[in-house]
Parts: C-alpha cells; sequence; structure tokens
C-alpha cells in the first residue's frame, strides 16, 4: 500500500517521541514539519519522558574521573572542576573552576544535579567539606551562570559518601544524624542500623537501599512522594551471591525487562531477576570501574 | 441514574452481573461489551455518562478495527487490581505482555488504522502500544523509506537537504 495514513500531528506526537535519539537525528531530513518539530522543546521533554535508562560502563579517560550521572547527563571531574557531557548528543561542557579548587583546605567534596524543568535548564550542586566540618555548598545553573555562586550549606551533616539523586524538582541527600540510630544495652552503644546504604533513584522514584553485608539487600521506594511515604519495594537475598562476609552491594536501576542491575563493592555486576530470585553475572570489570545510568535524550547541555 | 439509559443488557460473567454497553461502528456493526471493558475508552465512557438509547455510535472507527480495539480493551479490563509484589500480579502482568506482544502482530496499514481508533477513543495504553510497535518498525530505515511509508513529500530543495545531511553528520558518527 502506498502510505500509511495517519495524520502528521499524531506521527510527531505519538510515534517519534518513542524513537531512539540516532533515529530521530536522522529523520529530520524527512520533511520541513519533521526537521522543525524534532528539536523544540515540547518534542524533547515528550520524548525525555519516555526514554528508559540503560547502563553504559564509562570509559577511562585520562585526567577524568566519572562523578555522577542521571537520566539526563553525564558529569565527569577533572583537576579544575567538571565536565558536563551528554552522550545521545555528543553536547561537552567544561565549567568554570569550582570554588572547592582554590580552598587548599577543602578534602572532599560531592556533587548532586539534575534538570530543572521550571527553569529548562541544568542546576549542579557541589558540596565540600573542609578541615574543621566546615562545610561550603556552591551552586552553578548551566546556561546561566557564569561562575560557580555560594549559597546556603545544608542545615545538617551531609553524608559525603552518598550519591545524591534529584527528582520532583528535589535534590536529594542522605544527613549523617538522622540515621544514627543506636542501641543502648548492657552498657555498650551499638548502631542499629545496618552500616551500607544508600539512595537511588530507580523506575523514577526515590529509593533507600539498605544492605546487610554478605546477607539482605533491601530497597524502599518512596511511591507517594507528596506525603513522603516509604514502602518495601524489593528484598533481595544475597546469600545467593555467594558473597563473601563483609561484601555488600546496591541496585543501579531496575531495567525494562524488569531485572535489576547490582554493582557488588568487589567490582562483580550482577543482573538479579525478581520474578524467580536468580542471579546472572554481567561482568566483573574490578573496583573502580564506574557505570553510568543514563537514558538516551536531545536536551541541550546549555538548556532551552 | 445517566448511565443506565445507554445501558442495554446484562450478562452474567463469573458468577456475578455486568453491566454492558453496545458500540457500533461505522460500517453499523453492533458489539455488546461490558462497560468495565468500554469504559478503558475515554471517549466512550463520557458518552456513557452522557447518555442516550440505542447503542454507542463511533463513525470513525470500522467494525474490523473496533473488534481488536474491543479485544485489547476486554483483556485489560479483566485484570484485577494488582495486589503490588504478589505472585499472581507479576504472572498477570506476564500474561499482559505476550497478549499484548500477539495483538501487535499485524501490518503496518492495520496498525496505523489502530492508532487512529486509539486515539479517537482516547485508549491511552493502546495508543502507547501501536505507536512504540511503529517505533520500533521504522527505527533503523532511512529517511527517504519513511516518505514512503507515510505517503510524505520530500519538501526541502536538494540544498537545503545537504546542508542538513552536513549538520547532523556533526552531530552522531
Amino acid at each position: 500500500m502506498e502510505g500509511a495514513s495517519i495524520p502528521e500531528d499524531l506521527i510527531i506526537e505519538k510515534i517519534l517521541p518513542w524513537l531512539p535519539a540516532k533515529s530521530l537525528v536522522r529523520f529530520r531530513s524527512v520533511c520541513k514539519a519533521w526537521n522543525y518539530e524534532i528539536p523544540t522543546r515540547h518534542f524533547i521533554e515528550l520524548h525525555r519522558e519516555r526514554s528508559r535508562p540503560k547502563i553504559d560502563l564509562m570509559p577511562w579517560m585520562q585526567g577524568y574521573r566519572f562523578v555522577a550521572s542521571s537520566r539526563h547527563l553525564i558529569v565527569l571531574g577533572y583537576r579544575n572542576g567538571y565536565l558536563l557531557s551528554n552522550p545521545a548528543t555528543k553536547d561537552i561542557l567544561h565549567l568554570p573552576p569550582a570554588s572547592w579548587y582554590k580552598a587548599r583546605d577543602t578534602y572532599i567534596h560531592c556533587t548532586g544535579f539534575g534538570f530543572v524543568s521550571s527553569l529548562g535548564k541544568y542546576k549542579l550542586v557541589s558540596v565540600s567539606f573542609g578541615t574543621g566540618d566546615t562545610c561550603t555548598c556552591d551552586v552553578f545553573t548551566v546556561g546561566i551562570d557564569d561562575s560557580w555562586r555560594t549559597c546556603k550549606s545544608p542545615p545538617f551533616p551531609v553524608s559525603t559518601s552518598h550519591s545524591m539523586p534529584y527528582l520532583n524538582a528535589n535534590l536529594h541527600m542522605l544527613s549523617l544524624g538522622s540515621i544514627d540510630f543506636s542501641g543502648f544495652k548492657d552498657e555498650i552503644w551499638r548502631v542499629l542500623l545496618p552500616k551500607e546504604f544508600e539512595l537511588r533513584e530507580m523506575r523514577g522514584f526515590l529509593c533507600f537501599v539498605c544492605c546487610i553485608p554478605g546477607r539482605t539487600v533491601d530497597v524502599w521506594m518512596m511511591r507517594d512522594y507528596a506525603n513522603g511515604v516509604w514502602s518495601k519495594y524489593l528484598v533481595i537475598d544475597g546469600t545467593h551471591l555467594g558473597i563473601k562476609k563483609g561484601l555488600y552491594g546496591f541496585p543501579l536501576e531496575v531495567m525494562s525487562d524488569g531485572r535489576i542491575f547490582i554493582e557488588m563493592d568487589d567490582g562483580r555486576w550482577f543482573y538479579f531477576d525478581p520474578k524467580d530470585g536468580s542471579f546472572q553475572l554481567v561482568g566483573h570489570p574490578g573496583r573502580g570501574a564506574r557505570n553510568a545510568v543514563y537514558a538516551e535524550n536531545l536536551v541541550p547541555i546549555l538548556g532551552f | 441514574m445517566a448511565a443506565a439509559d445507554s445501558c442495554d443488557g446484562i450478562s452474567t460473567s463469573g458468577g456475578g452481573w455486568e453491566k454492558t454497553v453496545t458500540l457500533v461502528s461505522s460500517d453499523d456493526a453492533r458489539f455488546e461489551v461490558r462497560e468495565a471493558a468500554a469504559s478503558l475508552s475515554q471517549t466512550v465512557r463520557r458518552m456513557i455518562r452522557a447518555g442516550g438509547d440505542g447503542g454507542i455510535p463511533l463513525p470513525k472507527v470500522d467494525a474490523r478495527t473496533l473488534s481488536t480495539v474491543l479485544e485489547y480493551c476486554n483483556k485489560h479490563a479483566a485484570v484485577p487490581a494488582p495486589a503490588p509484589e504478589s505472585s499472581s500480579a507479576e504472572a498477570a502482568a506476564v500474561d499482559l505482555e505476550w497478549f499484548d506482544k500477539e495483538l501487535m502482530h499485524v501490518d503496518l496499514a492495520t496498525l496505523c488504522s489502530l492508532i487512529r481508533a486509539a486515539d479517537y477513543l482516547e485508549v491511552a495504553g493502546l495508543l502507547d502500544l501501536t505507536c512504540k510497535t511503529v517505533a520500533d518498525m521504522i527505527k533503523s530505515k532511512t529517511a527517504e523509506e519513511i516518505r514512503q511509508m507515510f505517503g510524505i513529500q520530500n519538501d526541502f530543495t536538494p540544498e537545503e537537504e545537504e546542508q542538513l545531511s552536513r549538520e547532523n553528520a556533526g552531530v552522531f558518527e
């Protein structure tokens, strides 16, 4: 048959947003209407909503280290600061040096970032810690700011070793103060919470992962974000992983087929299938290899 | 109760009484469906609320397409509200996935009719399913193949076309 008949707006609004970014760039040359619509913010947001995250092994690059990734963007760190990359569009941007670069007594810093829909821009937050528990918080809005702006530090001791998922227009970080539940028994204090925990974004929800090394991984999910209600999403019996005592692992993301990608701290990667509780070894790249969770998108790094 | 006006019959299913409605296709075929299934279409749901008798006319959907749409609605409406994380909910989800996959084993022309129908009837799940299927079919095609598939006129001048391919060559390898 010559030409399947679907109205043009249905093709553009309903079919094209399901396509991979690569196909979309090619299809801009189909006709003028497609060439006009595909780079619009409206279309790019439609496409972003449908794009499913995948997991990429970050290639090792001299002088750079992987800092964080979101569904939208990958952030690399280098000596002077940050480098942003959108692998789908091959967009790259170097940010000006952050304040912690100059501060000699700064010993640790961590980064959270996300796409702020209301602004149409990416925003990065860098929290750095100096000696004597001083904490500085710097913000950079990509495409607006020329340099980092120092803003109010968080009113609680931020945990430096955990990731900061950005979703629902909020940056989430773990406070050390609020999770130190301790037990006092026989005149000895002990920490009741599992030692290993992490914040994650999975399936678009904020998740709190607790791991009892060598035993279980529990995932709590905040399905009801408005009311702040956590519910248990998953329990993974880690004894099947044959993990040695003391080893732990965190799930990274739920794949489109329902399997869950897990990173162990000894550098092994697994797929866990919640349907039958089975594990499958994906690879053993060793410690230090980093995975980026990233969903292909056409969002320009400088924003809209 | 407005809903009762368009309610043409009552059938039994699974031991309980269920309300049904009659839908009339563009070629005057009549389909009696459970109201719960028909209500997956927001368009039909509104028409049920508005009332009227003699069946609900759907002048933009032919009998062949409507029967496929209703096959989808019947299957998806039959699934009870899943008790999250239970094994039966898991099994039902797998079953639905299989059903959807089988339903999409049709040619492009049929898919296009289904997309138009799902859009007009506002069956969100079916619209996503059919559009995703078409996207999968076309993702590896060239621009020219796309034009042929959808009967789109190439309205670029050769110069514009050349410039566009130069621009895009830089973005992707």
